[in-house]
Order: structure tokens, then C-alpha cells, then sequence
């Protein structure tokens, strides 16, 4: 974010309570709680993907299930059983129910490999194709391929591996970059091979030194790797946040413009594993955490495991009422259930009290506008948005939002602020497409 | 079964931004800032002081929680639910009672209960509630309220309660200290505090005057700013360019005009509600633009005003205008600043610091170029300063078919010797026909009383009043000014004496000297001291005699008869050694002269 006279001076501290869930160590479940995974048929934007086996297919662990047909991305049965039956199930990145294999788990762990594992000696081609044999994605939120991401990057300079995790209530990265540290610097360096770059920076916050000692004792082995700290402010994990404070470069879509190339630090672990191990991500660490949950821990589960059935093997909810949703309170939307499959790219799994609160009139404060890491102004926009003054909404640049949240969370008279700028969005996109009609 | 909640992101809230935070911890300062006045107040003048700032305090917030409460009533429809909570909710909802305790501190002590009620009246339900509430003011109420009492009471609003005499350490007229700057210095160009209750620009800044409640204490001011800025309850960009604005208009003013521009730029900042409604007025959230840019912006603009209005026109004080010209910027501001926090971060710093630049440009020229006589025919062309000034009152009919009479209050100003020096008309002089025969015509006759000492103006009897001082076909005009001046001495008597000595052994007449006392019978105190004759014979001693006599005059002014009469030897004078003057026959001759007087 810029600072200059005309917005906050000091950046917003929000309290990240990782230490509601990260203090305890890693639960591993037994098998009678991995009872069943669901595999989804339809990629995260809704395109069919090709099926390579049927229901009633015996599958092991690493097995092909399907590939996307858009963009090479196949997944992967993360237990070993039988695919028992076709099921719907709501797909929270679609939006809408679609069609899963329903998989039941033999307890008998058997592996397959398809996948060839390679070396720390990769070719930067090498490593890039078998990010895409792999179906390795973008694993700190975006569900991005990530091969797609690298073999159009040329020009690098450095590559940015985001330790950060900034949002509230989240601890995965940072728990599993202490125990994973050599695997952190491996991944890391394979990135900067794949990159074609000269230096990584692993980024961590300031106030979570554990990932520094974790990775120090290995850090001579790696001449191209530094370990950086940020301030501990949100949204320092936003891509932009991030280049703009570590590398102090600017850009206007891509970090790449920057010659930058951002990865997060599990995605560097899952690298490694890929390359060195030939294993593809079957399995993640998810932080389930907030008051409406029992318990509050980091637990390994396999991809596609269901929620409410993860929910239910820590402990179930507190509450009677909840509020809950994938990731963290700040920018996340909340889900209708929790009969739903994590996919590989879900950090956390967060139940709150519902919150409740009364809109005041507005104070036009100016927070908002202060705060806004994006420089926007959001007031102004709920502003035009109200007075329907399209024009005017248009001017002040919606779809540079990436709804982080903080508008509503500085707000004194607890308005629904970012919601009011998503509004404004959606009709900047109308807008937008109503003036291509007329001119074409 | 687990119910899920939906609702739009982000799910935290933090949990010290609460408006009703911020309006506790700005009311809590308000307060702070009332204890300090009232407690001055109190200790210096008496109890009915205290009472009085206590009482102006509550009967705001009485009169705005009955005007919430009348417009929560008419507003409430059935669909509302019960009427008790729904007013309670919109009471609480509107916060009325921060514009009551802001409105309490704009106003002086003297302020008649009535005007209160008005003037919260005014902001609460006009200013306020015509608009729709809490969040959609355009005009601050305080600022604006005020501007509307000032307007309509402007004499009312007196720093002191009854009568001025009352109250010694009051400017000599009794006007607000900003009044009286003005008054003394027309352009705001002045290089002392003369004619101030205040001595020095400490003084000033600790708060230790009468004034208006809420204005005085600079320092204190300060601090609750700090506190606000840091516990987030404000934001500074207004008070802050608002401020450095003004300094800086004062100091390149005062530079040009040879003053000493550090202490007068601080002067001129600290001299009225200059820092109270930088502080607590211009940083209303409400009436300020939403960006930071623009917040700035009306600091800079609510500054330009503030510096022509005291600079060029007759108005003492500009604060709350400025103030609501830049509540009237603010939606102008907010349209045109478009974009991203970090675009055009050239053209809005140009365009702050020329704006800057601008007003103390406009500041300054003119006030190269001006004369500086004053409009009205109320005083001398030079600058003079009282020892002492009398106001008094005559009411008469103009007409006859007038229902009401009119009232002429002058105030006369005197020195030791009790020679008129200084004649401001206050009010009433004449009706708006007459007004041009008496802007032509009256400074001469000003003049004319101006070179008499007291006695010769009691002297004149108003059924015969000399040609020099009246207006052929305005008899009624001259004849109130000349009742209305001499009702302001009804309570000075005066007495006169005679002493005699011979000035040297050798001398054979002796030189005589009358002394003129003047009592004040209500305590039996003098309050002014006239010798004539021979003071003494020639120089080096009647020189010598002339130097000390301020100093001398001083010495017995404000004592009571009585005292004076005790003091049968010559006195020891504290400021002047008499015994090494050489003139010691002489200082004995007035002093016996004074006796005498008294001694009847």
C-alpha cells in the first residue's frame, strides 16, 4: 500500500489468534475417520473433465482419476479403495452441486506411480512439466495451475515464496513450515529453478520467528535462498503488499511485470515432494479453528475428505448457530453447510458465532478510504453505488478491490462496506460490458 | 443439527472503532475543557459564576434531549414498534447531546439563559434535524448555531454577568478579548495586548482569562487534541493545516509589518476560538470530506477565511464562518476527487500548497495598502488607551408614535486626570435616517468633548448645550449623547481643594495648586486625580514633577477617602524616590492640596 499524507499513516494490525490452533502439534486421524473422499468431476470453473475410471474401479493412492480439459490439471485419488458410487455434492469453487466419485478407503495404503520423481539437478523444463503431470496448484488459496503460471514466465528476477499468511485464525503454513523446513528450501529452490531466476526470498512475518529457526540451520546449503521478515500488519500476504514491501516494486497486473514470481510456502513444499518424491498432493494439513469448533487444531487429512466429516472427527461444533467458512474471517464468504470436499488449495476451516451488529448512520470517517490497502475509496463507492451514479462509480476503480475486508473492519458504524464494493463491482462489470455492446 | 448463518464477509469487526466511542472520548474532552473554565471561573469571580457555566451546561443538554425527543415523536410510525425504545434508540442514535456540550463552549458566561435555549434550539432542530439527522448535517450545529446566536444576541454575549465594574480583570469594556483586539487594533495588526485581560501571551495560552468557556485554555486545547488524534476519535489533517495555515498567515503578515512575527503568529493563533474550533468544530467527521486529501483541503480553505475576515473586514472574529465555508466545500471536495489514494498525488500536493500560498498572499497585500481609519465616527483617528472607561445609558423616544424607546449606551474613556480621551458609541445614536448627518457631522462634535476633562463635561447643562456640540435639526441625538455620557459618571463626585507654599526661602509669593478628586460614592474610592496651578515652579523640577505624576497619581487612585485623609505626612512613593527629585516642596504642595480637597 502507499503511504503518503493522504492515507493512514500507521498500516492496521489485526491479531492473528494463530495460537488458538497452533501451539498443539499436527493430529494425524486414524483410518476409521477417513472413511470416505470425494473426487468432483468438474474442474473449479465448471468444465467437465475427462474420466480415466468408472464407479466400481478399484483406485490407489496417486491414481489419475480425470484430467481437466481446459488446462492440464489431473486429479488424483488420495485413498486407496473402490469408487462405490456417482454422488452430488455442492462444490463451493463452482458454486453450484456437481457430480463426485464417491470413494471408500480399504485401509490398505497402496501406492501407485505414475509420476517419475526427478532431482535436485531438474532442468527448468523438467521441473515445469512435471508441475504439470502433477497437477500441482496454486496452494495458498488460488487453486491456480501453477505449470501454467511458470512456463510463461520469462524474465525473472526473483521469485517471492509467501510465508506470511496474514489472515486471522490461519496457522497451515506457518505450522507446517517448521516441520517441513528442509522441504521448504528445497521447493523453494526448485521454484527458482523453474523460474529461471537468480535469488528466492522466503517472506515470513515478523512475529513468527519459529519459521526463521526452522529454516536457519539450513541455509548455508542454499547460497540463492534469503529468509526475510515483514512487518506483521494485513494485508501483508496480497501478492502486491507483499513485492511492494520486500522487493519495493510496483505493478499493474501480474507480478511479473515486476520480474517477480510469487509462490506460497506449502505450494514449495508440495514441489518438492512432486519433483523429488514423484508424489502429487494427496493429503493436506487444514486449520480448522474459531469458538464454534471444540477443538481448535491443524489436522492432516487426504484431499477430498468431507467436511462435516473432518468437523466431526476433531470434535464437532461448540454452537448451535454458526457462521463458517473456507479460510479466514477476512476475506472469505461463509457456506450454506459443511457437506462439501476440501479440495487441495483450502488452508483452513474457520466457525465463528454469527456475527451480529447494527448498521449506524455513516460518519464518513474516511477509515475506509485510509485503510484501504488497494487505495481505493470505498465510501465513495457505496456512495455512487446508492445514488446510482454509474459514471461517477466508474471513476473510482471498483475492480481494483480485492474484497481483503479491512473497509468493514475499521468501520466505526459497522457497516457492510465490502460488501457494498463487491455490489459495486458487479455493476462496474455491467457497466463495462454494456459499453463493449455499444461500441461493437 | 448445527445451524449455518450466512451472511456477506468480512466476519471480524474491530472492536475499538465504534462511533460511539469516538463521541464518548470527544465529549469527555469537551468536558475536560468545561471543568477547567468553570473551575477558573468560580475561583476568580465568585460562586454565581460557577452556577451560571453549570447551568448554561445543563439547560443544553435538557433543551436538546427534549428536541431528540420531539423529533423521535415525529417520526415514529407504528410500524416502528413500542414509542419508548424506538425514541431511546434514536436519541442514542443521534448523538445530540456532543452538539449541546460544543454549543456551551462556544458561548460566554454572560450569556442569558434564554439565548441557550435558542441558540440549541437552533442548531439541534434546524441545523441538525432539517437534514436529516445524525450523519447528514451539511453544516456543523455548533458552528453554525453559533454564527445564528451571534447574530441575533450579538450583545448579549458578554463575558462577565451584571455589571462590568464588577468585574476588574475583564477587557475595560467588557467585550470578548477578540472585540477588544479588533476594537483596539483594526486591521488585526497590533504588537501588544493592551486594553486585554490578558498580560502576556502565556497568559494566553495557559487560559487564565475570562472569556468564552470553551476558548480560552490554548494549552489544554492542545493536549485533548493529542489525546483524540491517538485514541483515534478525530483526525488531525483538519486541525493541522487549519493551524499551520493561520501561523503562517500571522507570522509573514506580522514580518511585513515590522512585528515581531513569532510572537505575533502565536498571538494571533491563540487570541480567540481559533485552536477550540480547529480542535473540536472543523474535525466533525460529518461535515468534512471523506478523504484524507480533502480533509486537508477545508483546514486550508476554513484557514483563508479566517485570515480575511479578521485582516480586512469589521467582523472581530471569523472562526465559525470559516468553519462553515468549509463545511460548504466539503461535498464540492468529495466530487471531484476521483480515483486512487496515490493517483495524482502531484497535482494535489501542488494544489494544497497553493492554496496555502494563496491565502496568505491574499492576507497580506491588502493590508499594505490600506489606511487605517475606521468607518464609523465613534472615535479619535489615533489609537488611545484608557486608564479607565464609563458606560452610560440614556433611553428615549425618538418619535413620538415609537412604542419602544431606544437606548444610547456610550462608553467614555478617561485618564488619571479624568480628561476625556476616548468616546466609543456603542448602540443607539441615532435612527437610519439621521445616520449620515451623524456620520458627517458627529466626529467634530466628538472632538470637541474630547478636549474636556470630567467636571466640564458634568457642567454642561443639557437644556443649553453649546453650538460646537450639536447638530442643527438633530437636537434630540446630541442631547441623548450628551445624557447618556454624563450618566456614566452618576456615581463620581467630586471634590476640589487648594494648597499653597512658598517654592524657596527667598521666593516671596506663594505658588498655589488645586487638585480635582474624584470619588466614586459607592465605596468612597478616587478614582481620578487632576492637578493644575503651579505644579511647581520651573525646570528641572516641574519636569521632574510631570514625570512622576502618573506614577503618583497611581499611588492614591483606588484608595478610599479615609486612607487618603490618614496619611497626614507625605506619603513614600513606591516608584519614585522623592527626597532625591529635588522637588520635594513641591510633591508636598499636591499632596496637601489633596487633603484639603478631601477634607471637606
Amino acid at each position: 500500500m502507499n503511504i503518503n499524507i493522504f492515507t493512514s499513516l500507521k498500516p492496521l494490525h489485526i491479531d492473528g489468534r494463530k495460537d488458538h490452533s497452533a501451539h498443539r502439534p499436527i493430529l494425524e486421524l486414524p483410518d476409521a475417520s477417513k472413511k470416505l473422499i470425494y473426487v468432483p468431476l468438474v474442474g473449479p470453473n465448471g468444465v467437465d473433465i475427462d474420466l480415466h475410471a468408472k464407479v466400481g474401479d478399484h483406485v490407489t493412492i496417486g491414481q489419475v482419476i480425470g484430467v481437466r480439459k481446459d488446462m492440464h490439471v489431473p486429479f488424483f485419488s488420495s485413498l486407496s479403495g473402490t469408487i462405490v458410487r456417482k454422488e452430488n455434492k455442492y462444490h463451493p469453487v463452482v458454486g453450484r452441486p456437481v457430480p463426485h466419485f464417491v470413494i471408500e478407503n480399504d485401509g490398505k495404503h497402496t501406492k501407485s506411480s505414475s509420476i517419475q520423481p526427478l532431482s535436485m539437478n531438474a532442468t527448468q523444463d523438467q521441473i515445469i512439466n512435471q508441475m504439470k503431470i502433477g497437477g500441482l496448484t496454486g496452494l495458498g488459496g488460488s487453486g491456480f495451475p501453477t505449470y501454467f503460471k511458470y512456463q510463461s514466465a520469462k524474465d525473472v528476477e526473483y521469485v517471492l515464496i509467501n510465508g506470511v499468511e496474514c489472515e486471522p485464525y490461519l496457522s497451515t503454513d506457518y505450522v507446517t513450515a517448521q516441520t517441513y523446513a528442509e522441504e521448504v528450501l528445497k521447493g523453494s529452490e526448485l521454484f527458482r529453478i523453474a523460474a529461471g531466476a537468480d535469488k528466492v526470498i522466503i517472506a515470513f512475518k515478523s512475529t513468527k520467528v519459529a519459521i526463521k529457526e526452522a529454516l536457519q540451520p539450513f541455509l548455508t546449503q542454499y547460497p540463492h535462498i534469503e529468509v526475510r521478515s515483514v512487518p506483521d500488519v494485513y494485508p501483508m500476504g496480497w501478492e502486491r503488499t507483499l513485492v511492494k514491501t520486500v522487493l519495493h516494486r510496483e505493478y499493474d497486473k501480474f507480478p511479473l511485470e515486476a520480474k517477480v514470481m510469487v509462490s506460497n510456502i506449502t505450494s514449495a513444499i508440495a514441489l518438492h515432494d512432486l519433483v523429488i518424491l514423484g508424489q502429487p498432493v494427496i493429503e493436506r494439513i487444514l486449520t480448522l479453528s474459531g469458538a464454534g469448533l471444540n477443538q481448535e487444531v491443524n489436522v492432516r487429512i487426504p484431499v477430498g475428505m468431507l467436511m462435516s466429516d473432518v468437523v466431526h472427527a476433531i470434535g464437532g461444533y461448540a454452537m448451535d448457530s454458526v457462521t463458517a467458512f473456507i479460510g479466514g474471517p477476512m476475506s472469505a464468504k461463509a457456506v450454506k453447510d459443511d457437506q462439501f470436499a476440501v479440495q487441495p488449495h483450502f488452508g483452513g476451516y474457520t466457525v465463528l458465532a454469527p456475527i451480529s451488529s447494527q448498521e449506524d448512520t455513516c460518519l464518513r470517517c474516511g477509515a475506509c478510504t485510509s485503510n484501504c490497502p488497494a487505495n481505493l475509496q470505498p465510501i465513495e463507492i457505496k456512495l455512487a453505488l446508492d445514488s446510482h451514479n454509474n459514471a461517477r462509480l466508474l471513476k473510482l476503480d471498483a475492480m481494483k478491490c480485492v474484497e481483503c475486508g479491512i473497509c468493514t473492519y475499521v468501520c466505526p458504524s459497522k457497516i457492510e462496506v465490502t460488501e457494498a464494493v463487491r455490489q459495486g463491482k458487479a455493476k462496474t462489470r455491467i457497466e463495462l460490458a454494456k459499453q463493449m455492446v455499444k461500441v461493437s | 443439527m448445527t445451524q449455518f448463518v450466512t451472511s456477506p464477509g468480512p466476519y471480524l469487526r474491530n472492536p475499538l472503532a465504534q462511533t460511539k466511542r469516538a463521541m464518548r472520548d470527544y465529549t469527555i474532552g469537551l468536558l475536560g475543557l468545561f471543568f477547567f473554565s468553570t473551575g477558573f471561573h468560580w475561583l476568580t469571580h465568585g460562586i454565581e459564576y460557577g452556577v451560571k457555566a453549570i447551568g448554561m451546561m445543563v439547560t443544553s443538554l435538557v433543551i436538546t434531549l427534549l428536541a431528540d425527543m420531539f423529533v423521535a415523536a415525529l417520526r415514529y410510525q407504528a410500524k416502528d414498534g413500542r414509542l419508548l425504545p424506538y425514541m431511546i434508540h434514536s436519541v442514542r442514535k443521534n448523538y445530540s447531546y456532543v452538539t449541546a456540550v460544543l454549543m456551551t463552549l462556544t458561548l460566554p458566561i454572560g450569556t442569558p439563559y434564554y439565548v441557550v435555549i435558542v441558540g440549541n434550539l437552533f442548531a439541534t432542530l434546524i441545523v441538525k434535524y432539517t437534514f436529516g439527522g445524525f450523519g447528514m448535517n451539511i453544516f456543523n450545529p455548533a458552528a453554525f448555531g453559533r454564527i445564528f446566536v451571534g447574530l441575533a444576541f450579538g450583545g448579549q454575549l458578554t463575558a462577565y454577568m451584571g455589571s462590568i465594574q464588577d468585574v476588574p480583570t475583564l477587557t475595560s469594556t467588557g467585550q470578548t478579548i477578540t472585540s477588544a483586539f479588533a476594537s483596539t487594533y483594526p486591521n488585526w495588526i497590533g504588537n501588544t495586548l493592551q486594553g486585554l485581560p490578558v498580560d502576556s501571551l502565556w497568559q494566553l495560552i495557559f487560559g487564565n482569562y475570562s472569556g468564552v468557556l470553551g476558548e480560552t485554555s490554548v494549552l489544554l486545547i492542545v493536549l485533548l487534541g493529542v489525546i483524540l488524534t491517538l485514541l483515534k476519535a478525530h483526525n488531525w489533517r483538519p486541525t493541522v493545516f487549519f493551524l499551520s495555515t493561520l501561523w503562517l498567515g500571522a507570522f509573514f503578515l506580522g514580518l511585513v509589518h515590522g512585528l515581531n512575527p513569532i510572537w505575533y503568529a502565536f498571538t494571533f493563533v491563540s487570541l480567540g476560538s481559533v485552536f477550540f474550533g480547529g480542535m473540536f468544530m472543523l474535525t466533525d467527521p460529518v461535515t468534512s470530506p471523506t478523504s484524507n486529501y480533502g480533509k486537508a483541503m477545508i483546514g486550508i480553505i476554513a484557514a483563508f477565511v479566517v485570515l480575511i475576515i479578521r485582516t480586512q473586514t469589521a467582523l472581530p472574529e471569523g472562526v465559525v464562518y470559516g468553519i462553515a465555508v468549509a463545511n460548504l466545500a466539503s461535498p464540492i471536495i468529495d466530487k471531484y476527487t476521483v480515483g486512487l489514494t496515490n493517483q495524482f498525488l502531484k497535482q494535489r500536493y501542488a494544489l494544497l500548497s497553493g492554496l496555502m500560498v494563496l491565502s496568505i498572499g491574499v492576507t497580506i497585500l491588502p493590508t499594505m495598502v490600506t489606511a487605517d481609519s475606521s468607518s464609523s465616527p465613534s472615535s479619535s483617528e489615533v489609537v488611545v488607551i484608557p486608564y479607565a472607561t464609563y458606560r452610560g445609558q440614556y433611553s428615549s423616544y425618538f418619535y413620538d408614535e415609537d412604542d419602544t424607546p431606544t437606548n444610547l449606551v456610550v462608553d467614555v474613556g478617561v485618564d488619571r486626570s479624568f480628561n476625556l480621551v476616548k468616546i466609543d458609541i456603542i448602540s443607539g445614536i441615532s435612527t437610519s435616517g439621521y445616520a449620515p448627518t451623524w456620520a458627517s457631522q458627529g466626529p467634530s462634535i466628538l472632538n470637541t468633548y474630547l478636549s474636556m476633562n470630567v467636571e466640564a463635561l458634568l457642567a454642561i447643562d443639557d437644556q443649553l448645550i453649546p453650538e460646537q456640540m450639536t447638530i442643527t435639526g438633530s437636537s434630540i441625538t446630541t442631547s441623548r449623547l450628551l445624557k447618556a455620557m454624563q450618566q456614566a459618571f452618576d456615581n463620581i463626585s467630586i471634590f476640589k481643594g487648594s494648597a499653597q507654599s512658598y517654592a524657596c526661602d527667598q521666593c516671596d509669593t506663594e505658588d498655589v495648586v488645586y487638585a480635582t478628586v474624584y470619588v466614586d460614592t459607592r465605596d468612597n474610592t478616587l478614582v481620578g486625580l487632576d492637578w493644575t496651578g503651579t505644579l511647581a515652579t520651573s525646570n528641572p523640577y516641574l519636569s521632574t514633577v510631570n514625570q512622576a505624576l502618573t506614577d503618583i497619581q497611581d499611588y492614591y487612585l483606588g484608595e478610599t477617602t479615609t486612607d487618603v485623609l490618614s496619611m497626614v505626612t507625605l506619603p513614600t512613593y513606591p516608584n519614585f524616590n522623592v527626597s532625591e527629585s529635588g522637588a520635594t516642596i513641591s510633591f508636598v504642595r499636591l499632596h496637601q492640596a489633596l487633603l484639603n480637597a478631601l477634607g471637606d
